[in-house]
């Protein structure tokens, strides 16, 4: 539906019993071959009900000051802190559809973005504590428009690589994507380039291997090389392996374009919780174990654990409202501001940037108009008044009748009633 | 089509007024002003009533259909407050017999008219949607015409102090029973179980209408030839 190009608007509305009958209405109205004659196709035309469809609002039009908002804050290590190397998670909040006000995009990327929230808790507790605080910094980005070719994420390359003043990802260990987790008894680790043995990625994903299998989840590798001619990049990871940072994107689904991600059908409904929980615990604990290089089983506890209901807040939080980009457009947009306020409380230096297409090239544009109210009113064919003028024309012609031998009814009447009321006398 | 559709609606509420004013011979007596005046004692005296109604039953701000049978037949019962009206202006109309019930029916019916049914009709029948409720509406409006007819040649009957005293109970029940005609849905309701709409509710009103008036009409009659004999 998102490729075929159409000459009319298409608009998506809920299945309600109104327009379940309307359809039923509509379709006896149009079927008028099994009518026997003439006649009785216009008498069927006359007492069916047609339907006038009005679509209220403004005409779409381009949004001209769009802005995309990433959201960024950090925990930094003990020691000094340029010193150390770095771990970026990143994942993309925004969501996409066929309609923007459908785009729940609970899977993708609300998992994502849930698993985020739940490793800056876990991790903010570790990193308050001096026993746990580990040479290592770890960076958080919630990346807007993740579909437009990862918009948020190039803005946060070109602002930390391009800038020399900013040694954030300078020395990173690897930059982890998280896409599509709410589901599944599969995660796959997709890279671009195939990690050297003992490098930190590769470490990861020993661990990630294990502990996976622990919990009865199927952990792989995937291996795709970026296609430098196409215009778009597949997964988030992509971006960062394009500017030679090690990275990779942990997803439950096995290819970037399954139609899985992007899709209206992409509904809260469609998350198992459960699930979600098991493989956040899982991404958590092997990140942990990658940090601490040892065992952490005893680690989780004091309210240190990935629980069910903490990971159901912050779906109930991603699952607010849909989030198409445009959507989430503007400086106070309700949804960044909550987003943000959690980084901030979890994490140090926690800001929102905010992206702006080119004005002479640009490379995403958006129309606004996302939600309109559409009335479809019951109308009669014209033949119909007309007929109802008839009648009433001869209804009034009636009454004129009627009128004009009233003197002669009356006189009727009284001598019905006279002779009675003489035998009363 | 909307418009055309409003003015099939306007037609059908407005002709049998215009119609009965025009071969009634009502013209003759030049009683369009009385009428008209009659129509401002109709405004005075429904402003009387809600103010009665505003002062002893403020309403309750729960659903409409929580409001119980019996409290609606206390409320109906201003409506008595038409009656009197319809006395007050019998007493002022000077005309002769039939063409002040005429002249003081039609009025209070073409006053009410303007006042309750020509809104709902301009803003709704012109709209897109097509609704056999604007139909009613007008319908409804012929009914209440022959209803207010009614009413004033019952009210002028009740006054004549040459009625025969036998009819005297009939006419005082008919009265009472058109005032509290617009109880007969909820009536219909409780006895029928289910609450009638549309064109049964229409015929439901015009029924009984229709009986009365022929019953008033006899009465009339009865009455102006035994006049007429003495």
């Amino acid at each position: 539906m998102l490729e075929s190009d159409t000459q009319l608007g298409v608009y998506l509305a809920y299945e309600t019993q109104e327009l379940l009958d309307i359809y039923v209405s509509v379709r006896t109205a149009t079927n008028t071959d099994s009518a026997t004659s003439a006649a009785a196709a216009l008498l069927r035309s006359l007492s069916s009900d047609g339907y006038q469809i009005v679509v209220g609002g403004s005409q779409s039009k381009l949004m001209s000051d769009m802005s995309i908002a990433n959201i960024q804050g950090k925990l930094s290590g003990y020691g000094v802190e340029e010193q150390l190397p770095t771990v970026a998670v990143v994942a993309h909040y925004d969501a996409f559809g066929a309609a923007p006000e459908l785009s729940w995009g609970s899977d993708s990327n609300g998992s994502g973005v849930v698993i985020l929230l739940e490793l800056a808790r876990i991790l903010s507790r570790l990193y308050a504590s001096p026993r746990t605080h580990p040479r290592l910094n770890i960076a958080f980005l919630l990346s807007g428009g993740g579909y437009i070719n990862y918009q948020g994420s190039k803005r946060f390359l070109e602002d930390h690589l391009d800038a020399s003043d900013s040694p954030l990802l300078s020395e990173t260990h690897y930059t982890m994507c998280l896409d599509s987790l709410g589901a599944g008894d599969n995660i796959r680790m997709h890279v671009s380039k195939k990690p050297k043995d003992n490098s930190p990625a590769h470490i990861f994903f020993q661990g990630l291997e294990e502990i996976g299998t622990k919990s009865g989840i199927k952990v792989e590798m995937v291996h795709r090389k970026i296609n430098l001619q196409e215009d778009t990049q597949a997964w988030e990871h992509e971006k960062y392996s394009m500017r030679r940072l090690p990275a990779f994107t942990v997803s439950r689904l096995p290819h970037p374009k399954t139609g899985e991600r992007g899709s209206i059908l992409d509904t809260p409904d469609s998350i198992d919780v459960d699930a979600l929980t098991r493989n956040t615990a899982v991404i958590a604990t092997s990140l942990l174990q990658h940090i601490y290089n040892t065992s952490v089983d005893e680690i989780f506890s004091e309210g240190l654990e990935v629980t069910r209901e903490s990971v159901q807040s912050w779906l109930d939080l991603m699952s607010s409202q849909p989030r198409s980009p445009q959507l989430l457009s503007g400086k106070n947009n309700p949804l960044v501001s909550t987003l943000h306020q959690v980084l901030s409380r979890y994490t140090n230096e926690a800001r929102v940037t905010y992206v702006k297409a080119d004005k002479r090239d640009p490379e995403w544009a958006f129309y606004d108009v996302t939600k309109t109210t559409m009335a479809a009113y019951a109308v009669k064919p014209a033949a119909f008044d007309f007929l109802l003028t008839l009648a009433i024309l001869s209804y009034l012609g009636v009454i004129y009748v009627f009128l004009q031998y009233f003197p002669k009814i009356y006189v009727m009447m009284a001598r019905i009633t006279s002779p009675r009321k003489s035998k009363i006398h | 089509m909307t418009f055309f559709h409003f003015g099939n609606c306007v037609a059908l509420a407005y002709g049998p007024y215009f119609l009965t004013y025009k071969y009634s011979g009502m013209p003759e007596y030049g009683a369009f002003w009385k009428c008209v005046q009659v129509g401002g004692m109709y405004m005075l005296t429904q402003l009387c009533k809600m103010l009665l109604l505003a002062t002893f039953f403020p309403t309750s701000d729960g659903p409409p259909e929580s409001a119980s049978f019996i409290t609606e037949v206390v409320k109906t019962t201003v409506d008595f407050g038409d009656v009197m009206g319809l006395s007050i202006v019998m007493g002022r109309v000077v005309a002769s017999g039939h063409i002040k019930v005429l002249i003081a029916g039609l009025g209070w019916a073409a006053a009410d008219l303007f006042l309750t049914r020509a809104l709902p009709l301009w803003v709704g029948a012109r709209g897109l949607e097509f609704d056999w409720k604007y139909i009613q509406i007008s319908l409804d409006a012929n009914i209440s015409l022959v209803h207010h007819l009614n009413m004033a040649l019952l009210v002028w009957l009740w006054w004549r102090t040459s009625l025969a005293s036998a009819l005297r109970p009939i006419v005082a029940a008919l009265i009472v029973g058109c005032v509290y005609r617009p109880l007969l849905p909820q009536l219909l309701t409780i006895l029928l179980g289910a609450r009638p709409s549309g064109f049964t509710l229409l015929s439901a009103f015009a029924i009984p209408t229709l009986c009365t008036t022929l019953i008033a009409g006899h009465i009339f009659i009865t009455h102006s030839s035994s006049i007429r004999s003495y």
